[in-house]
């Protein structure tokens, strides 16, 4: 039990650290400026200052079951903190050898995916008649599939992407839509983490077009994709609002999906997600509902769970699954309220497996998944 | 050999903190049920040892120095579960919570302040009487956190903060220009914590489950782990660490950068909303012949000093040359207003009542 080895510390120590308790809650009478100001700033946490880890090594002295014997526990004496300054080489070696450890031990699994993927039987499919292995690979209709499949595909490691990053950029979005439309999946949306400048946009359509022409060259029938971006959190307020006040008339899936996409039939609808739509959107939202307050069209008792969720379900719908072509997981600022249940993939070796493979392993990772919600 | 592990542990941690150390992570801590079947001893004593997983976690992550630590609880959508084993789990939280806050070595020790995260309001009576006796006793710990999410949803953390924010514009006590995305994260039930560092989510399901999604999905290492939690030790979380330090850096780089964000973003509104108000004001103090007059004489400030009377010349030089630094005064004026208003908001506020504001040590 990890409580037990803390008889070391008397009964001393801890009625002076409970007086010193005592005598901090006496001073909570602190200025709420100081309190916001506190707040939101973030601690660097690159490197502990020598004091404060001086002043750690102190504390837990006398508590830890230390390899060399310790001081008293009454506080540190000299003795040990000469002890403690002998042993931070050691500390340091340790660290260094865990870490050295751990890089080697990802290289080596960076070795075997790639070995791995050395020898996996599908490859890129760029010709039309890799559709149909595209399809069997996925098996068609057998499995279950995402209806809405996210993606955190970011421009660049870099701040500023370069141009042929954006070039890069576009072709895997192409990619990305060309197996997303045969695979069956409504939504695709993708998160940039850099803003896409809107002039950009109109190129990438033209692009995503070209490149489903290309691919299903041998169809009869090539499938249509629509890029859109996230329209003004006040737009979706308002629609919401609008169905609310005409409760009486029904309005269906299809007609709101209608109303948001001006009526044109696709078979991908293509959402490019910036950072801006994640928190700060939610933010944005409340302002928004703030403003309508304020015009008595709402009230602060209307927002629900499932307010909110209509609100923002219109605009985009929650993914089911979720690949993130980063080599760290991290989500990016991806719209967080819609993530809830989405199964998110990752695979630490992003430079040396294909997208294809990571979309398609994804996929069927997803296949085998079992959602309990909450049961 | 329970002492020679807690040695080597120990020796680990120390070398740890050689290296940036999280200030807040997160559990979810999926699979104590199915531990359970797993070694055969029932659903509920499966939660007991998750139990004492988490006090065994809860006392590495303070060893080591981490300020809050947060786990995943119980669910708003567990109240579906088969209503025996809500109870063994209403039952749990209350014998524990009780103990915890009364006769634990581990919150004496580490001055840990133990917070209840959810809508308190769905829990039973004795539960909750139990909940607020719990965070009444430990409010005076300000050295650490541990955050029992319980009942919790992210959605409804999202939902109360908003709703409190709005109901805030509307008794006229915010604006709603005074809404960024820095406010809203102060209306979470995570406020008085540092930003989530590391989310640990065990058993090898790959979802949030609606667990702290504001807080883990921007500059935070999410990690899922493939073993049941009652399964999880320090050796587990070791090679997470190990990521994490090597990550540390971006992590804050990019927190910075959201923040220069958040801080800008009402500047740029500012700007572009005052624009007009500032000519306006240029209009109304300096008068239009003035204007003229500085415009013509706008290069040669000397003459304009000696042919003004002493008024005109003080407005005059305040348009000439304070036009910018005006506008910045009233800027930085209105953003402290702001930021007071915010500030009074946000403290006099009931809703969290199970997570008062504080500051970490």
């Amino acid at each position: 039990m990890p409580s037990s080895h803390s008889h070391g510390l008397t009964a001393a120590v801890r009625r002076k650290d409970s007086k010193a308790v005592d005598s901090e809650s006496n001073n909570t009478t602190r200025s709420t400026q100081a309190l916001l100001d506190a707040h939101p700033a973030i601690k660097p946490l690159t490197i502990i200052p020598a004091a404060t880890a001086a002043s750690s090594l102190k504390t837990t002295a006398g508590t830890r079951v230390s390899p060399k014997p310790t001081a008293p526990p009454a506080g540190p004496s000299v003795g040990s903190q000469i002890v403690q300054f002998l042993l931070k080489p050691l500390y340091f070696l340790l660290f260094a050898i865990f870490h050295i450890g751990h890089e080697l031990m990802l290289s080596f699994k960076t070795m075997k995916t790639m070995t791995q993927v050395f020898f996996l039987p599908h490859k890129f499919p760029i010709a039309p008649e890799l559709v149909r292995i595209l399809r069997e690979d996925l098996g068609r209709e057998a499995i279950k599939k995402p209806r809405h499949l996210a993606t955190i595909l970011p421009a660049s490691d870099m701040v500023e992407p370069s141009e042929s990053d954006e070039e890069n950029w576009q072709t895997n979005v192409a990619r990305l839509a060309q197996w997303s439309v045969a695979s069956g999946i409504q939504c695709l949306s993708i998160m940039r983490t850099e803003p896409l400048h809107p002039g950009l946009l109109e190129s990438l359509q033209k692009r995503v077009n070209h490149s489903l022409a290309e691919f299903y060259r041998e169809e009869k029938e090539v499938p249509v994709a629509l890029i859109r971006t996230l329209s003004p959190v006040e737009e979706s307020l308002r629609l919401v609002n609008e169905r609310r006040t005409c409760l009486g008339t029904d309005t269906t899936q299809k007609q709101q999906e209608h109303r948001f996409h001006g009526g044109r039939t696709f078979d991908l609808d293509i959402v490019i997600l910036s950072e801006q739509d994640g928190h700060d959107r939610l933010a944005g939202n409340v302002r928004a509902l703030g403003e309508a307050a304020l015009r008595k069209e709402i009230e602060s008792d209307d927002i629900t769970t499932s307010f909110l969720d209509e609100q923002f379900s219109g605009e985009l719908s929650e993914p089911e699954l979720l690949i993130v072509f980063k080599d760290d997981l991290d989500l990016s600022s991806y719209p967080p309220w819609h993530i809830r249940l989405s199964e998110i993939y990752h695979h630490p070796d992003q430079s040396v497996i294909p997208h294809y493979t990571m979309f398609l392993q994804a996929l069927h990772r997803y296949a085998k998944c079992e959602q309990r919600f909450g049961k | 050999m329970s002492r020679l592990s807690n040695a080597v542990r120990g020796l680990a941690i120390k070398a740890l903190q050689c290296g940036p150390i999280p200030q807040h992570v997160g559990f979810i801590m999926d699979g104590n049920r199915r531990y359970g079947r797993k070694v055969q001893v029932g659903n509920g004593r499966g939660y007991y040892l998750g139990y004492e997983t988490l006090e065994e976690i809860l006392a590495v992550c303070m060893e080591m120095g981490v300020k809050v630590v947060t786990v995943y609880a119980f669910s708003i959508e567990n109240f579906k579960r088969p209503p025996d084993q809500v109870d063994t789990l209403m039952e749990l939280a209350k014998t524990k919570l009780a103990e915890l806050c009364e006769h634990s070595e581990l919150v004496n020790q580490y001055g840990i302040g133990i917070r209840v995260l959810g809508n308190v309001s769905l829990l039973p009576d004795d539960v909750r009487k139990v909940v607020h006796r719990a965070v009444e006793l430990t409010k005076k710990n300000t050295r650490a956190i541990l955050n029992m999410c319980f009942p919790y949803t992210s959605r409804e953390e999202l939902t109360m903060a908003s709703r409190s924010l709005v109901s805030g514009i509307e008794a006229r006590e915010l604006d709603p220009s005074d809404i960024t995305t820095g406010v809203l994260e102060n209306s979470l039930y995570t406020r008085s914590c540092p930003p989530m560092d590391i989310l640990i989510r065990t058993s090898g399901e790959i979802r949030l489950s609606d667990f702290m999604l504001w807080q883990s999905s921007r500059a935070c290492h999410v990690e899922f782990i493939d073993c049941f939690w009652p399964e999880f030790t320090f050796w587990k979380l070791l090679p997470i660490l190990l990521r994490y330090q090597t990550r540390a850096t971006f992590i804050t780089h990019f927190r910075r950068e959201y923040e220069k964000r958040d801080e800008s973003e009402p500047r740029q509104e500012y700007e572009s909303l005052h624009e007009t108000d500032v000519e306006e004001d240029i209009h109304k103090t300096v008068g239009y012949e003035n204007l003229m007059y500085h415009e013509q004489h706008s290069d040669d400030e000397e003459s304009s000093d000696t042919s003004l009377d002493s008024i005109t010349l003080h407005k005059n030089s305040s348009v000439s040359t304070l036009v910018t630094s005006d506008r910045e005064d009233s800027y930085i004026c209105q953003a402290l207003e702001k930021k007071q208003r915010v500030a009074e908001f946000l403290a006099h506020r009931g809703h969290l009542p199970y997570c008062p504001m504080v500051e970490l040590q």
